[in-house]
């Protein structure tokens, strides 16, 4: 097994061992996260958000920062600010949580579209700009911000724009019977949260990860497959937003790296459409009304097979 | 937008086909060999289609292809003129107007066909072709094989329209669509309609329209009288009366002011020559009282007792090209070739023929019961004799004469509204004519004759004649000629067909030639002709017909009057004009007294009309075709009928292995099996990878070749080895067949 493989099934332990049974949803956050993505999950609380992405901040031997989203959360909050040292009477730059390998943003619906700005425009530039000194964020920065499916007083709705910022959104989901009995066996015997986990894989070693992700061939007609895809959406009646080039890219990237989890050189059509859900889920401005639109424009272009077929 | 499905596109090429076929064929000189247009409809739609094979949309918003398109019609549309210009200053021959844009048109659909990868350019070159036809149409002038092109045109086009409609509805809804096998009886539908093209194609519209209106007898046509006719022959009041403007056929028109219309005496020396005068005697003729008038010499053309002579000058001069038609004596409708009897001749003295008796004898008419102006003679022998009727009509326009052109064995006849049957009479035997006057112009005569049976007329007891007349003589000195009659007889027995078998060799002893001429002062014309000369006109063959029939003991008589020849149709008017130079010399043979003579034709190159054919006999004639048609027609059905394991198996005779490759041998496998998916109605999905597909280990390993083979760069190595790529193709072949899908699907 390839050094890439066996990396790669260690992180897939660690964080199936962190969140059980949820093996599909490991899948998608690592595809997001090779293919340099950032992910949306909106569901209830409690279902293992905070757990995830600590043990994906641990697995990778980064950092893991965690950013509650209030109303009057501002964005050197999460940018970070400088303060005037009275010692050396000079400004010292104290960073923000973004600058942490892993950042949760939780309930980003739930801050001003200020401070959402801020830290979508880290997500974007991997820099944040403070007093006019641009710093850098980490290669491997990336983001797992949260919503609440349910609660909409008082929120912020991320505008479509900036839902375009994350590759894939989610949803966990309750844990199945069995494996809420194992955690809960888990859990007795100890009165602190286990904080098991120990590195996987070095933030050189995923950008090493991720370089080999872009390096994923897609042969001219799962490309023309995309596009007609993508010109599916932009037709279809019930969808508002049809996919931009921007998400085409993200998609086609998104796909590269699950071609890759499946350790196979080039990607198929089959791997667009198996994160096609996740993708254009979160920037087609679909509502939740709107169930099983995708599945349809999906089922609605046909795969090219033979050498003379085109999708295009 | 997708690209054109192949299927529609695989048939457009014959509907361009036959559309160009219809316009080479409609433009193409009438002396040109039908091949060239045919060479020309099938290669030029051929090269177009190949040529554009290469070429595909590259995006889906692609709805023409810009550089290409510009360059294709460019070229088609302008290509014609400077074509035309240079076929003007090579052949000097200049090119219509319509032509040439016909030819852009061509080529605009040409350039479509090109283009034909791109939907758009694929429905616009379907309308083209429509318009290419329809210019056709308008500019043919009924050329052969168009009917029938028109028609496959109509068939072809009719379905590839259905196919279109069928390929869009599965590009909108791609897994909704199901196939379905039509009925059985759906067959029946199609066989009848591909009969009705064809049969509509050979006969062509006019005649299909006519069969049609024949079944209401009030369009005419049926043989029978009903009063509301106004169409084909032997009906109705107002056909007769030709008030009606919708009436069909010939309308009596008034008499106009007469000018120099010709006799048969005028005809015959126009045709013939005049014969050599005998300026060493003087004739005196007494003429009929009634016919001559004092002060005034008589015309030529009424002079009684009108001989032939044999001996003739010849045609005088070259014809001038005339309008056929417009100089026509008189105008036929009906079945042709047709004699018809205009004088008879008996008495011959070795050189001239003199005209038989005249009788004055009236008609053995009767008048139909219910009132109509048809008036029916007697059969003239017996009704086994008879194998059918034919109708003819004969519209005079410029001949003047006593007598009618009669056909032989007349039975029922028509002349207006004379209803009066004192009003006819017979010139001589067989030969119709008004009693005291000459036949008005611009009137028609409807007939309705008997035809003999071939097989009854060899039946026939025919014993040596005993009379003394004429029409039994033979003039001294003509031994020569008894004797060559008796070799050509050989051992036949007495009969017709000893009368048919010297006919054809005399036919083929000599040589029709107008204008071949007896020698002045020949005293034996027809031994010059049989022993020396082998050559020369119509009379003389009937001459020699005659004596060589005579000295075998048949009465036999020599007839003068016209032809009417199956190649001057006119289809447009559905008539046949006859000219002067149809004027002919047949002999008659007689059999069991007056009204019984029997058309023999001696010259080559003429031919009676033949018996109208019973079911048995155009089976018979259509034997020869039966047996490849029927084995055709039923190996096309077997093949239909099996066309599933048969294409099958010849996919799988010709599947290509891994010789080409392991991608192509691993998708020509999936295809094979997507096919076989298809007609088990459970086609795979098109909206899934191969690897997806419902199925067994095998089925779904090929599944993943499939994945690789379609989706993996060409650097990547096989995912397996040649011979397991190759144990999984075949494996997949041989257990996955169209009843097993079938079996899946049902499970």
């Amino acid at each position: 097994m390839s050094l890439a493989s066996s990396s790669l099934a260690s992180l897939r332990d660690a964080l199936n061992a962190a969140l059980r049974g949820k093996a599909e949803v490991i899948e998608f956050v690592l595809a997001g996260l090779l293919a340099r993505g950032h992910l949306l999950i909106e569901d209830k609380p409690g279902l293992g958000k905070t757990t995830l992405a600590k043990a994906l901040a641990r697995a990778v031997g980064g950092r893991f920062a965690r950013v509650q989203c209030t109303p009057d959360l501002l964005p050197g909050d999460i940018t970070g600010f400088s303060v005037f040292n009275q010692k050396t009477r000079e400004f010292d730059f104290l960073p923000g949580p973004v600058f942490a390998e892993v950042l949760l943003a939780d309930e980003i619906n739930r801050t001003t579209p200020r401070t959402q700005s801020a830290l979508l425009e880290a997500m974007a530039e991997r820099q944040v700009t403070v007093d006019n000194v641009r710093h850098a964020l980490c290669e491997t920065f990336f983001v797992i911000a949260t919503q609440n499916p349910v609660e909409h007083h008082g929120t912020y709705p991320l505008p479509e724009a900036q839902l375009d910022r994350f590759a894939l959104k989610l949803s966990i989901g309750y844990p199945a019977g069995d494996q809420e009995m194992g955690m809960l066996e888990a859990a007795i015997g100890s009165a602190r949260d286990r904080d098991e986990g120990r590195a996987v894989l070095t933030p050189e070693g995923l950008v090493s990860l991720q370089e080999q992700v872009a390096r994923v061939a897609v042969a001219a007609n799962v490309r023309g497959y995309l596009v007609a895809v993508a010109q599916a959406t932009r037709q279809h009646p019930r969808v508002p937003l049809g996919l931009s080039p921007r998400g085409l890219l993200t998609w086609q990237r998104v796909a590269q790296a699950w071609a890759f989890l499946q350790d196979r050189p080039f990607v198929t059509p089959d791997d667009a459409q198996r994160v096609a859900g996740p993708v254009l889920g979160v920037r087609l401005g679909l509502d939740a009304a709107s169930g099983g639109v995708i599945d349809e424009i999906l089922t609605s272009v046909p795969v090219p097979v033979h050498p003379q077929e085109m999708s295009v | 937008m997708t690209q054109s499905p192949l299927l529609v596109r695989r048939v457009l090429l014959p509907v361009v086909m036959l559309a160009v076929a219809a316009a080479e064929l409609s433009l193409a000189p009438a002396t040109q060999s039908l091949l060239v247009p045919f060479a020309v409809a099938l290669g030029l739609p051929l090269l177009a289609y190949l040529a554009g094979w290469p070429f595909r949309p590259r995006t889906p918003g692609e709805l023409v292809p810009a550089r290409l398109g510009a360059v294709t019609l460019l070229l088609a549309l302008l290509a014609p003129l400077p074509v035309s210009l240079a076929r003007e200053a090579i052949t000097g021959l200049p090119s219509p107007l319509e032509v040439t844009l016909v030819e852009i048109l061509r080529n605009l659909l040409l350039a479509l066909v090109v283009m034909s990868a791109w939907p758009i350019c694929l429905r616009l070159a379907g309308f083209s072709s429509l318009f290419l036809v329809l210019f056709a149409i308008s500019l043919a002038d009924n050329p052969p094989g168009l009917n029938a092109l028109l028609a496959a045109y109509v068939a072809l086009a009719t379905w590839w329209l259905v196919l279109v409609y069928w390929s869009m509805l599965r590009q909108m809804h791609p897994d909704e669509t199901q196939t379905a096998r039509p009925p059985w009886v759906s067959l029946l539908a199609v066989f009848g309609l591909l009969g009705l093209f064809l049969a509509l194609g050979v006969a062509g519209p006019a005649q299909v329209a006519t069969r049609l209106g024949e079944f209401f007898s009030s369009s005419g046509g049926t043989g029978e009288y009903h009063a509301g006719a106004r169409g084909g022959i032997n009906d109705g009041d107002e056909e007769i009366s030709g008030s009606n403007a919708q009436s069909a056929g010939f309308v009596p028109a008034d008499t106009f002011i007469e000018d120099d219309k010709p006799s048969l005496y005028d005809v015959n020396n126009d045709t013939y020559g005049p014969p050599h005068r005998n300026r060493d005697q003087e004739r005196a003729i007494a003429l009929d009282r009634t016919e001559y008038q004092k002060g005034k010499q008589a015309a030529e053309n009424f002079r009684p007792s009108r001989p032939f002579s044999t001996q003739r000058e010849g045609p005088k001069s070259a014809r001038k090209p005339f309008d056929v038609g417009h100089s026509a004596l008189f105008w036929v409708s009906g079945p042709t070739p047709v004699h018809l009897r205009m004088q008879v001749y008996d008495k011959f003295d070795g050189r001239t023929w003199f005209e038989a008796h005249k009788s004055d004898r009236a008609l053995l008419l009767a008048g139909e019961h219910d009132g109509s102006p048809w008036m029916h003679l007697w059969p003239p022998g017996p009704d086994a004799l008879w194998t059918g009727t034919v109708s003819h009509e004969i519209a005079i326009a410029r001949l003047k004469a006593f007598t009618f052109p009669t056909p032989a064995h007349l039975s029922h006849l028509r002349l207006g509204r004379v209803n009066q049957p004192d009003f006819f009479g017979w010139y001589h035997d067989g030969v119709l004519r008004l009693r005291a006057r000459t036949i008005p112009t611009n009137v028609i005569l409807s007939t309705r004759s008997y035809v003999p049976s071939e097989a009854a007329l060899a039946a026939l007891d025919m014993p040596p004649t005993l009379t003394t007349r004429h029409m039994a003589q033979v003039p001294e000195g003509h031994e020569r000629v008894a004797q060559l009659a008796r070799e050509w007889a050989g051992n036949t027995p007495r009969g017709w067909d000893q009368v048919q078998r010297v006919i054809a060799q005399l036919r083929q002893h000599a040589e029709h030639d107008r204008e071949t001429v007896v020698p002045p002062g020949e005293a034996r014309s027809v031994e010059w002709f049989l022993f020396e000369s082998r050559r020369g006109p119509d009379y003389l063959f009937a001459s020699a017909g005659a004596l060589l029939l005579r000295s075998l003991g048949y009465p036999v008589r020599v007839v003068s009057g016209f032809y009417v020849r199956p190649d001057r149709y006119d289809p447009t008017r559905g008539q046949t004009p006859v000219e002067k130079d149809d004027a002919h010399f047949w002999i008659e043979v007689n059999h069991a007294g007056p009204n019984t003579w029997f058309l023999v034709e001696p010259t080559p190159g003429y031919t009676l009309l033949p018996p109208p054919r019973t079911w048995g006999e155009w089976l018979s004639a259509w034997r020869a075709l039966l047996v490849p048609v029927g084995t055709l027609a039923l190996l096309t059905g077997v093949g239909w009928l099996c066309r599933r394991p048969l294409l099958d198996a010849w996919a799988v005779w010709t599947w290509p292995g891994l010789s080409r490759g392991w991608r192509t041998g691993v998708l020509s496998t999936l295809r094979l099996l997507e096919r076989r998916s298809r007609w088990a109605g459970c086609p795979r999905p098109t909206a899934q990878v191969p690897s997806r597909w419902q199925g067994d280990a095998t089925l779904q390993r090929l599944g993943q070749l499939a994945d690789w083979a379609a989706y993996a760069p060409a650097e990547c190595a096989a995912p397996a080895s040649d011979d397991t790529i190759l144990a999984v193709c075949q494996t997949s072949l041989r257990e996955w067949t169209v009843q097993r899908f079938r079996k899946e699907r049902t499970a």
